[in-house]
Protein backbone atom coordinates (compact mmCIF):
# COMPACT_ATOMS: atom_id res chain seq x y z
CA UNK A 1 0.00 0.00 0.00
CA UNK A 2 1.92 3.01 -1.22
CA UNK A 3 -0.91 4.84 -2.92
CA UNK A 4 -0.44 7.78 -0.54
CA UNK A 5 3.15 8.43 -1.64
CA UNK A 6 2.26 7.85 -5.29
CA UNK A 7 -0.63 10.29 -5.02
CA UNK A 8 1.74 12.85 -3.53
CA UNK A 9 3.80 12.50 -6.73
CA UNK A 10 0.60 12.96 -8.76
CA UNK A 11 -0.02 16.21 -6.90
CA UNK A 12 3.57 17.35 -7.57
CA UNK A 13 2.84 16.97 -11.28
CA UNK A 14 -0.55 18.67 -10.97
CA UNK A 15 0.92 21.58 -9.00
CA UNK A 16 3.67 22.11 -11.58
CA UNK A 17 1.03 22.14 -14.32
CA UNK A 18 -1.17 24.54 -12.34
CA UNK A 19 1.78 26.88 -11.82
CA UNK A 20 2.91 26.95 -15.42
CA UNK A 21 -0.61 27.38 -16.81
CA UNK A 22 -3.17 29.95 -15.90
CA UNK A 23 -5.47 27.65 -13.95
CA UNK A 24 -8.26 28.75 -11.63
CA UNK A 25 -9.78 25.38 -10.88
CA UNK A 26 -8.99 21.80 -11.83
CA UNK A 27 -12.18 19.99 -12.79
CA UNK A 28 -10.90 16.60 -13.78
CA UNK A 29 -7.63 14.70 -13.47
CA UNK A 30 -7.10 11.90 -15.99
CA UNK A 31 -4.69 9.19 -14.88
CA UNK A 32 -3.51 6.17 -16.84
CA UNK A 33 -2.73 3.12 -14.75
CA UNK A 34 -1.38 -0.11 -16.22
CA UNK A 35 -2.94 -3.40 -15.18
CA UNK A 36 0.44 -4.53 -13.85
CA UNK A 37 1.21 -1.29 -12.00
CA UNK A 38 0.05 -2.78 -8.68
CA UNK A 39 -1.93 0.34 -7.91
CA UNK A 40 -5.45 0.13 -6.50
CA UNK A 41 -7.77 2.66 -8.23
CA UNK A 42 -10.21 2.77 -5.30
CA UNK A 43 -7.41 3.74 -2.92
CA UNK A 44 -6.23 6.40 -5.37
CA UNK A 45 -9.67 8.02 -5.46
CA UNK A 46 -9.95 7.96 -1.69
CA UNK A 47 -6.53 9.55 -1.17
CA UNK A 48 -7.08 12.04 -4.00
CA UNK A 49 -10.15 13.37 -2.19
CA UNK A 50 -8.14 13.89 0.99
CA UNK A 51 -5.11 15.53 -0.64
CA UNK A 52 -7.30 17.74 -2.86
CA UNK A 53 -8.83 19.55 0.08
CA UNK A 54 -7.86 23.21 0.14
CA UNK A 55 -6.17 23.02 -3.27
CA UNK A 56 -7.25 23.93 -6.78
CA UNK A 57 -8.26 20.27 -7.16
CA UNK A 58 -10.90 20.42 -4.43
CA UNK A 59 -14.11 18.98 -5.86
CA UNK A 60 -12.31 17.71 -8.95
CA UNK A 61 -13.10 14.34 -10.41
CA UNK A 62 -10.39 11.68 -10.68
CA UNK A 63 -10.64 9.44 -13.74
CA UNK A 64 -8.50 6.32 -13.84
CA UNK A 65 -8.04 4.72 -17.25
CA UNK A 66 -6.83 1.15 -16.99
CA UNK A 67 -4.09 0.44 -19.55
CA UNK A 68 -3.78 -3.00 -21.12
CA UNK A 69 -0.80 -5.31 -20.90
CA UNK A 70 1.21 -5.38 -24.11
CA UNK A 71 4.38 -7.30 -24.81
CA UNK A 72 6.85 -8.10 -27.54
CA UNK A 73 8.10 -11.58 -28.33
CA UNK A 74 11.90 -11.86 -28.35
CA UNK A 75 11.72 -15.04 -30.45
CA UNK A 76 9.45 -14.00 -33.31
CA UNK A 77 9.10 -10.25 -32.72
CA UNK A 78 5.29 -10.49 -32.52
CA UNK A 79 3.57 -7.73 -30.55
CA UNK A 80 0.66 -8.98 -28.48
CA UNK A 81 -1.84 -8.19 -25.73
CA UNK A 82 -1.52 -10.22 -22.55
CA UNK A 83 -4.01 -10.75 -19.75
CA UNK A 84 -1.31 -10.95 -17.09
CA UNK A 85 1.48 -13.26 -16.01
CA UNK A 86 2.82 -15.48 -17.41
CA UNK A 87 3.19 -13.72 -20.77
CA UNK A 88 3.23 -16.23 -23.60
CA UNK A 89 3.49 -15.23 -27.27
CA UNK A 90 0.24 -16.27 -29.02
CA UNK A 91 2.07 -16.64 -32.34
CA UNK A 92 4.94 -18.96 -31.42
CA UNK A 93 4.34 -19.93 -27.78
CA UNK A 94 7.61 -18.42 -26.59
CA UNK A 95 7.89 -17.22 -23.03
CA UNK A 96 10.81 -14.98 -23.86
CA UNK A 97 8.95 -11.73 -23.96
CA UNK A 98 9.33 -8.26 -22.63
CA UNK A 99 6.62 -5.97 -21.36
CA UNK A 100 6.00 -2.88 -23.48
CA UNK A 101 2.86 -1.62 -21.74
CA UNK A 102 0.78 -2.22 -18.65
CA UNK A 103 3.16 -1.08 -15.92
CA UNK A 104 2.72 2.64 -16.54
CA UNK A 105 1.25 5.06 -14.05
CA UNK A 106 0.97 8.59 -15.38
CA UNK A 107 -0.96 11.82 -15.37
CA UNK A 108 -2.42 12.00 -18.87
CA UNK A 109 -4.24 15.33 -18.76
CA UNK A 110 -6.08 17.87 -16.65
CA UNK A 111 -9.43 19.44 -17.45
CA UNK A 112 -9.46 22.92 -16.01
CA UNK A 113 -11.08 26.32 -15.81
CA UNK A 114 -8.66 29.09 -16.60
CA UNK A 115 -8.32 32.32 -14.69
CA UNK A 116 -10.49 35.09 -16.07
CA UNK A 117 -8.15 37.67 -17.55
CA UNK A 118 -8.85 41.16 -16.39
CA UNK A 119 -8.81 43.58 -19.32
CA UNK A 120 -9.43 46.70 -17.28
CA UNK B 1 -14.28 31.57 -18.33
CA UNK B 2 -13.85 28.44 -20.39
CA UNK B 3 -13.04 24.80 -19.76
CA UNK B 4 -9.79 23.56 -21.24
CA UNK B 5 -7.95 20.28 -21.46
CA UNK B 6 -4.23 20.35 -20.77
CA UNK B 7 -2.16 17.39 -21.92
CA UNK B 8 0.39 16.39 -19.31
CA UNK B 9 1.58 12.81 -20.02
CA UNK B 10 4.01 12.60 -17.17
CA UNK B 11 4.97 9.36 -15.49
CA UNK B 12 4.60 9.24 -11.71
CA UNK B 13 7.84 7.23 -11.49
CA UNK B 14 9.80 9.69 -13.69
CA UNK B 15 11.35 11.61 -10.82
CA UNK B 16 12.21 8.42 -8.92
CA UNK B 17 13.72 6.86 -12.04
CA UNK B 18 15.73 9.99 -12.84
CA UNK B 19 17.32 9.94 -9.38
CA UNK B 20 17.83 6.16 -9.63
CA UNK B 21 19.84 6.70 -12.84
CA UNK B 22 22.01 9.30 -11.13
CA UNK B 23 22.68 6.94 -8.18
CA UNK B 24 23.36 4.05 -10.56
CA UNK B 25 25.82 5.97 -12.72
CA UNK B 26 27.65 7.75 -9.92
CA UNK B 27 28.23 4.48 -8.05
CA UNK B 28 29.28 2.71 -11.22
CA UNK B 29 31.93 5.38 -11.76
CA UNK B 30 33.25 4.57 -8.29
CA UNK B 31 33.47 0.90 -9.23
CA UNK B 32 30.54 -0.14 -7.07
CA UNK B 33 28.13 -2.91 -8.06
CA UNK B 34 24.75 -2.19 -6.45
CA UNK B 35 22.54 -5.12 -5.44
CA UNK B 36 18.89 -4.48 -4.54
CA UNK B 37 17.91 -7.31 -2.21
CA UNK B 38 14.20 -7.99 -2.16
CA UNK B 39 12.20 -10.61 -0.32
CA UNK B 40 9.43 -11.24 2.17
CA UNK B 41 9.95 -10.62 5.90
CA UNK B 42 11.92 -13.53 7.31
CA UNK B 43 13.04 -14.84 3.92
CA UNK B 44 16.66 -14.65 5.04
CA UNK B 45 17.86 -11.41 3.42
CA UNK B 46 20.29 -10.43 6.17
CA UNK B 47 21.55 -13.98 6.67
CA UNK B 48 22.17 -14.19 2.94
CA UNK B 49 24.14 -10.91 2.98
CA UNK B 50 26.31 -12.26 5.82
CA UNK B 51 26.99 -15.47 3.90
CA UNK B 52 27.71 -13.68 0.64
CA UNK B 53 30.16 -11.36 2.40
CA UNK B 54 31.95 -14.35 3.94
CA UNK B 55 32.55 -15.58 0.42
CA UNK B 56 33.79 -12.23 -0.90
CA UNK B 57 37.15 -11.99 0.90
CA UNK B 58 38.81 -9.77 -1.66
CA UNK B 59 35.91 -7.34 -2.06
CA UNK B 60 35.08 -4.23 -0.12
CA UNK B 61 31.43 -4.56 0.92
CA UNK B 62 29.00 -1.86 1.93
CA UNK B 63 25.44 -2.43 3.20
CA UNK B 64 22.41 -0.17 3.42
CA UNK B 65 19.79 -1.80 5.66
CA UNK B 66 16.20 -0.84 5.02
CA UNK B 67 13.67 -1.56 7.74
CA UNK B 68 10.39 -0.07 8.81
CA UNK B 69 11.68 0.06 12.39
CA UNK B 70 14.73 -1.03 14.44
CA UNK B 71 18.46 -1.37 13.79
CA UNK B 72 18.70 -5.06 14.74
CA UNK B 73 20.18 -6.08 11.40
CA UNK B 74 22.62 -3.18 11.27
CA UNK B 75 23.96 -4.03 14.73
CA UNK B 76 24.37 -7.65 13.61
CA UNK B 77 26.26 -6.67 10.46
CA UNK B 78 28.46 -4.09 12.19
CA UNK B 79 29.47 -6.69 14.79
CA UNK B 80 30.82 -8.72 11.89
CA UNK B 81 32.85 -5.73 10.73
CA UNK B 82 30.62 -4.96 7.75
CA UNK B 83 30.25 -1.28 6.96
CA UNK B 84 26.51 -0.69 7.32
CA UNK B 85 24.13 2.19 7.56
CA UNK B 86 20.49 1.95 8.61
CA UNK B 87 17.42 3.45 6.98
CA UNK B 88 14.15 3.37 8.91
CA UNK B 89 11.18 4.18 6.71
CA UNK B 90 8.77 4.53 9.65
CA UNK B 91 5.99 2.74 7.87
CA UNK B 92 6.80 3.07 4.18
CA UNK B 93 6.63 -0.32 2.48
CA UNK B 94 9.61 0.07 0.11
CA UNK B 95 12.82 2.02 -0.46
CA UNK B 96 12.89 4.60 -3.24
CA UNK B 97 15.68 6.35 -5.11
CA UNK B 98 15.55 9.71 -3.24
CA UNK B 99 15.91 7.83 0.06
CA UNK B 100 19.00 5.99 -1.22
CA UNK B 101 20.51 9.15 -2.69
CA UNK B 102 20.16 10.86 0.68
CA UNK B 103 21.51 7.93 2.70
CA UNK B 104 24.57 7.66 0.46
CA UNK B 105 25.78 10.94 1.94
CA UNK B 106 26.35 9.03 5.19
CA UNK B 107 28.31 6.26 3.53
CA UNK B 108 32.04 6.71 2.99
CA UNK B 109 32.91 4.96 -0.23
CA UNK B 110 36.69 4.82 -0.29
CA UNK B 111 37.23 1.92 -2.67
CA UNK B 112 35.46 -0.11 -5.36
CA UNK B 113 33.33 -3.03 -4.25
CA UNK B 114 29.79 -4.24 -3.78
CA UNK B 115 26.92 -2.35 -2.16
CA UNK B 116 24.07 -4.50 -0.88
CA UNK B 117 20.86 -2.59 -0.29
CA UNK B 118 18.46 -4.65 1.78
CA UNK B 119 14.98 -3.54 0.85
CA UNK B 120 11.95 -3.60 3.15
CA UNK B 121 10.60 -7.12 3.70
CA UNK B 122 7.80 -7.14 1.16
CA UNK B 123 7.27 -8.94 -2.15
CA UNK B 124 5.02 -6.32 -3.73
CA UNK B 125 6.19 -2.69 -3.69
CA UNK B 126 10.01 -3.02 -3.81
CA UNK B 127 9.74 -4.59 -7.26
CA UNK B 128 8.22 -1.39 -8.63
CA UNK B 129 10.79 1.16 -7.48
CA UNK B 130 14.24 1.43 -8.98
CA UNK B 131 16.75 2.53 -6.38
CA UNK B 132 19.89 2.75 -8.51
CA UNK B 133 20.69 -0.96 -8.55
CA UNK B 134 22.61 -2.90 -11.18
CA UNK B 135 21.15 -6.21 -10.00
CA UNK B 136 17.81 -7.11 -8.48
CA UNK B 137 18.33 -10.10 -6.20
CA UNK B 138 15.22 -11.91 -5.03
CA UNK B 139 15.48 -13.92 -1.84
CA UNK B 140 12.79 -16.52 -1.47
CA UNK B 141 12.73 -19.18 1.23
CA UNK B 142 11.55 -22.75 0.88
CA UNK B 143 9.46 -22.17 4.00
CA UNK B 144 7.34 -19.60 2.16
CA UNK B 145 6.05 -22.31 -0.13
CA UNK B 146 6.54 -23.19 -3.77
CA UNK B 147 3.56 -21.11 -4.95
CA UNK B 148 5.24 -17.72 -4.49
CA UNK B 149 6.08 -17.10 -8.19
CA UNK B 150 2.39 -17.48 -9.00
CA UNK B 151 1.27 -15.15 -6.23
CA UNK B 152 3.89 -12.40 -6.60
CA UNK B 153 4.78 -12.50 -10.31
CA UNK B 154 6.29 -9.02 -10.71
CA UNK B 155 9.11 -9.65 -8.23
CA UNK B 156 10.05 -12.90 -10.02
CA UNK B 157 9.67 -11.35 -13.45
CA UNK B 158 12.08 -8.52 -12.60
CA UNK B 159 14.70 -10.55 -10.71
CA UNK B 160 18.21 -10.85 -12.18
CA UNK B 161 19.16 -13.56 -9.68
CA UNK B 162 17.09 -15.67 -7.27
CA UNK B 163 18.29 -17.28 -4.04
CA UNK B 164 16.14 -20.09 -2.68
CA UNK B 165 17.01 -20.07 1.01
CA UNK B 166 16.34 -22.50 3.88
CA UNK B 167 16.68 -25.41 1.50
CA UNK B 168 17.25 -27.72 4.48
CA UNK B 169 13.56 -27.19 5.34
CA UNK B 170 12.21 -28.40 2.01
CA UNK B 171 11.23 -31.84 3.28
CA UNK B 172 9.47 -30.41 6.34
CA UNK B 173 7.33 -27.92 4.42
CA UNK B 174 6.50 -30.14 1.43
CA UNK B 175 8.31 -27.82 -0.96
CA UNK B 176 7.50 -28.77 -4.54
CA UNK B 177 10.63 -28.08 -6.63
CA UNK B 178 9.00 -28.77 -9.96
CA UNK B 179 6.01 -26.48 -9.26
CA UNK B 180 8.29 -23.68 -8.05
CA UNK B 181 10.61 -23.92 -11.05
CA UNK B 182 7.74 -24.02 -13.51
CA UNK B 183 6.34 -20.85 -11.93
CA UNK B 184 9.68 -19.03 -12.09
CA UNK B 185 10.46 -20.12 -15.64
CA UNK B 186 7.06 -18.97 -16.89
CA UNK B 187 7.95 -15.47 -15.74
CA UNK B 188 11.68 -15.36 -16.19
CA UNK B 189 13.16 -17.91 -18.52
CA UNK B 190 16.83 -17.36 -17.89
CA UNK B 191 17.23 -16.02 -14.33
CA UNK B 192 19.84 -18.00 -12.38
CA UNK B 193 18.46 -19.74 -9.29
CA UNK B 194 20.82 -20.68 -6.45
CA UNK B 195 19.76 -23.07 -3.70
CA UNK B 196 21.36 -22.04 -0.43
CA UNK B 197 21.37 -22.72 3.28
CA UNK B 198 22.56 -19.92 5.53
CA UNK B 199 22.99 -22.27 8.52
CA UNK B 200 25.68 -24.31 6.81
CA UNK B 201 26.71 -21.73 4.22
CA UNK B 202 25.98 -24.21 1.43
CA UNK B 203 25.57 -22.64 -2.00
CA UNK B 204 26.85 -19.17 -1.14
CA UNK B 205 30.27 -19.61 -2.69
CA UNK B 206 28.56 -19.98 -6.06
CA UNK B 207 26.40 -16.90 -5.42
CA UNK B 208 29.41 -14.78 -4.52
CA UNK B 209 31.26 -16.02 -7.61
CA UNK B 210 28.26 -14.98 -9.71
CA UNK B 211 28.47 -11.49 -8.16
CA UNK B 212 32.19 -11.23 -8.86
CA UNK B 213 31.65 -12.29 -12.47
CA UNK B 214 28.83 -9.76 -12.80
CA UNK B 215 31.01 -7.00 -11.38
CA UNK B 216 34.07 -7.62 -13.59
Amino acid sequence: MHEMSLMSEVFEIINQTVETNNIRQVKKVNLQVGRLANVAPDSLSFIFGILAQGTKCQGACLMVEEMPVTANCLTCDQEFHGEGFPLICPACGSRETYITGGTEFRVASLEVDEEVKSNN
Amino acid sequence: MSGKKIEVIQNIFDENDRIASIVNESLEQLGILVINIMGAPGAGKTSSIINMVKNLPGEKVYVIEGDIESDIDTVKLKELGIETIQINTNGACHLDAPTIEKSLQELTIDQPGILFIENIGNLVCPAEFQIGEHVKMLICSAAEGSDKPYKYPLAFEKANIILLTKCDLKAYVDFNDEFFLRGVRALNKSVPIFEVNAKTGAGFQEVSQWLINRKN
